[in-house]
């Protein structure tokens, strides 16, 4: 019973912080508009959803940043490689957030729970960052 | 307070919350919601019954707002030709329309703040008057649908009859 009560007390946590951080995702995606969704691909973002929705850890995410900036490095791309080192930084703050809402529930020791949990935290982020980037789409 | 004090309390609250969700609802069912569908309902507009009833079932399975605004941003991004979401504009003024309703949250939560418990509350309002808003649209689309297909049915069956009089 103790379980159920609090699974449905994360859930809802994690609506609310999902709501509430939509529109940091959205600034994000906005001070970054001159590179979406030309420069910075949709596919490019789905890709990304893809990823961290198969991720087994927060680090996958990370690496895949960090393989995606190196990559635009490569070809000369700086803006592109800031774009993927900034949204590396703007997860990483993720790890915080979690804190932050674990404090609101019952200790937890399973670290195999906070990492799924961060990555889910990670994916409510990247969702809001791509539908903000496709909808600039329309926009222009 | 003893525990059957605040379990009277949680249901006088629930039952207010009801009530005023109730009387937004009857006001929207007469506004802007019917104007939407019968945009969505336009021949020229692709969008089909599983878009709308799959976007009314999201609105009440989900606990995120944003995951319904999300939904209706990315379809709307995906819209290339514009028959679809950006059909009219529609996808954009449903999201406004959505966005507003966070005001009569507000009303909502300020009329009922000597019984609203936590920080959430109001968020959790917007969220079923958006639920109420996307279930009169679909409602008014259903409707507009089957009175366009009356319509077609009829216009056939006349034609059909005027063929069968000229042979």
């Amino acid at each position: 019973m103790n379980n159920l009560k609090n699974a449905q007390q994360m859930r809802r946590l994690l609506d609310q912080w999902s709501d509430n951080w939509q529109a940091e995702a959205s600034r994000f995606a906005e001070s970054h508009r001159d590179l979406m969704p030309r420069r910075i691909t949709n596919s490019q973002l789905f890709g990304l959803v893809d990823k961290v929705r198969g991720a087994e850890q927060f680090h996958d995410v990370t690496a895949f940043l960090e393989n995606q900036a190196t990559k635009a490095e490569r070809t000369g791309r700086y803006d592109v490689q800031e774009f993927w080192r900034q949204l590396k930084g703007q997860l990483s703050q993720l790890k915080t957030e979690l804190k932050n809402l674990l404090k609101e529930l019952p200790e937890q020791d399973n670290k195999k729970d906070k990492e799924r949990l961060l990555i889910l935290l990670a994916g409510e982020y990247v969702r809001h960052l791509l539908a903000q980037s496709l909808f600039f789409g329309v926009e222009r | 307070m003893s525990d059957q004090t605040k379990q009277i309390a949680e249901i006088v609250k629930r039952v207010k919350l009801d009530l005023e969700i109730s009387k937004k609802s009857d006001e929207y069912a007469q506004g802007q919601t019917r104007d939407i569908a019968i945009s969505l309902s336009e021949k020229e507009c692709e969008i089909d019954k599983a878009q709308v009833r799959g976007l009314e079932n999201l609105a009440n399975t989900t606990g995120k707002i944003s995951e319904i605004t999300d939904w209706l941003k990315i379809r709307i991004g995906r819209d290339t030709k514009g028959k679809k979401w950006r059909f009219k504009g529609i996808g954009q003024e449903l999201l406004t329309a959505l966005e507003n309703l966070r005001t009569d949250a507000k009303q909502i939560a300020k009329t009922l703040s000597q019984y609203a418990s936590d920080a959430d509350f109001e968020r959790r309002v917007h969220l079923q008057l958006c639920r109420e808003f996307l279930m009169h649209v679909s409602a008014y689309y259903e409707y507009e649908q089957r009175n366009l297909e009356h319509e077609q049915s009829k216009k056939r069956t006349t034609n059909a009859t005027a063929a069968g009089s000229v042979e």
